[in-house]
C-alpha cells in the first residue's frame, strides 16, 4: 500500500514539473513582425544610433520589387548594400526617394532608426534565419564595421 | 499517507507540497534559459498569418521607447487587414496586385511599364512530390528579367540544380521565398501544383 501511494506521489510531482515546463515555454511565444522586415545594423550601433528597420510590406504596396532591386541597385541581401548616411544624402539607395521629393527626407532619424539597440543585421524571421543561420553570439562592433 | 487522501491533492502533506514546488521551480528555471538564450528578434516568422495582429512596438525588433514607433509609423494591420490570403493564411501578394487592391509604381516616378512574360516552366524532377510549375507571369509583374537572370537562375533549360535544401538555404527561389514571398516550408502545394504523370514512390 505504501508503495502505491509513493508511486502516485511521484507521478504527481512529475506531472506538475512537466506542466510547469510547458507553461514556462508557452509564456514566451514567438514574436512576429509583419511581412519581411529587414534590420540593418552595419554601422548604426557602432555610431550610437538605433539600427534601421526597413519594412518591405510598406514599400511593396507602393513600388514593384524591380524599382529598388533593379533601377536603384539594391542587392537581394540583408545588410549587403553597405548603405551609409552619406550615400543616402547623395541620392543613392534610400536617398533616391527619401529626399523630401518622393518621400520624406533624412532629418526624420527615428522613423528609420527605430530598432532595438544591439539587434544585429538580419532578415527578420526568414526561413534561413530560423532554419540555417547559426545563433547570434552577441554584437561585435569591430567585426560589423568592415 | 492513507487512502482517503487520494483525489485531494491540495491537502497533501507539507513535505510533498514542498517537493512539488521545488520541481516546478526547477522546471521553470530549466525551461527559461532555453528561451532566454534565444533573443526576441531571432524568433518568429517573417510574416503574420491570418488573425495575427502584432503591434510594431511588440514585434521584437522595433524599439518601443522610440517615439516614431509609437506615434508615426503605420501599423501593418492598418494597411493589410483586407488583403487576400492563401489557404495557409499567408498574404497572397499576387492576388493583391491582380485584384487591384494596390497599384505599386513601376518606376521611381511611375512613368515606365513592366514587361510581363507569360510562360510557365514545369519541373518534373520532384521526387515523390507533385511537379512544380513556375509561372513567369506573376513574377514579371513585380520583377524585371535582370533581377533573376543570370545571377540567380541561368536562363537555360536544366541549367539550375534547384533543390529544396538549396531553397531553404536561401538560394534560387529562396532568395525571395522565405524572405519577402511565401516560405518554402509552409505551403508545398503553391509550387508543387502539377499532378505527376507516374505515382511517386512512398
Amino acid at each position: 500500500m505504501k508503495g502505491i501511494a509513493r508511486h502516485i506521489r511521484l507521478g504527481r510531482v512529475a506531472a506538475f514539473g512537466l506542466a510547469a515546463f510547458f507553461a514556462a515555454a508557452m509564456l514566451s511565444g514567438p514574436a512576429k513582425a509583419e511581412y519581411a522586415d529587414v534590420v540593418i545594423n552595419n554601422y548604426a550601433d557602432a555610431a550610437g544610433m538605433r539600427p534601421a528597420v526597413f519594412p518591405h510590406w510598406f514599400h511593396r504596396i507602393r513600388f514593384r520589387c524591380k524599382v529598388c532591386h533593379a533601377d536603384l541597385g539594391f542587392k537581394f541581401k540583408a545588410g549587403g548594400n553597405q548603405i551609409t548616411m552619406a550615400k543616402i544624402i547623395e541620392g543613392q539607395f534610400c536617398g533616391a526617394c527619401h529626399n523630401g521629393e518622393v518621400a520624406w527626407s533624412v532629418e526624420n532619424c527615428d522613423m528609420c532608426h527605430s530598432g532595438i539597440p544591439g539587434t544585429p543585421t538580419h532578415f527578420h524571421g526568414s526561413t534561413v534565419q530560423r532554419l540555417v543561420a547559426p545563433p547570434y553570439k552577441g554584437l561585435d562592433a569591430t567585426k560589423q564595421v568592415k | 499517507m492513507n487512502i482517503e487522501r487520494r483525489g485531494a491533492w491540495f491537502r497533501l502533506p507539507r513535505s510533498v507540497m514542498g517537493r512539488l514546488l521545488a520541481v516546478g521551480l526547477l522546471a521553470i528555471a530549466w525551461a527559461s534559459p532555453a528561451v532566454a538564450n534565444e533573443a526576441l528578434w531571432s524568433r518568429g516568422l517573417h510574416f503574420q498569418t491570418e488573425g495575427d495582429v502584432v503591434p510594431l512596438a511588440e514585434d521584437g525588433i522595433h524599439d518601443p521607447t522610440n517615439q516614431a514607433v509609437v506615434k508615426v509609423l503605420q501599423e501593418p494591420v492598418e494597411a493589410m487587414a483586407d488583403f487576400p490570403r492563401d489557404d495557409k493564411g499567408i498574404i497572397d501578394w499576387v492576388k493583391v496586385l491582380d485584384q487591384g487592391m494596390i497599384n505599386p509604381r513601376k518606376s521611381l516616378k511611375g512613368d515606365e511599364e513592366m514587361f510581363p512574360t507569360d510562360f510557365d516552366i514545369v519541373f518534373t524532377n520532384t521526387g515523390s512530390m507533385p511537379n512544380v510549375r513556375f509561372p513567369h507571369k506573376p513574377h514579371t509583374e513585380w520583377l524585371t528579367c535582370a533581377n533573376c537572370h543570370p545571377a540567380i537562375f541561368l536562363p537555360q533549360k536544366g541549367g539550375n540544380p534547384i533543390t529544396m535544401s538549396a531553397i531553404i538555404e536561401g538560394k534560387y527561389c529562396g532568395v525571395c521565398h522565405g524572405k519577402v514571398a511565401f516560405p518554402p516550408t509552409m505551403n508545398c502545394g503553391r509550387c508543387h501544383s502539377v499532378p505527376r504523370q507516374s505515382p511517386g514512390l512512398r
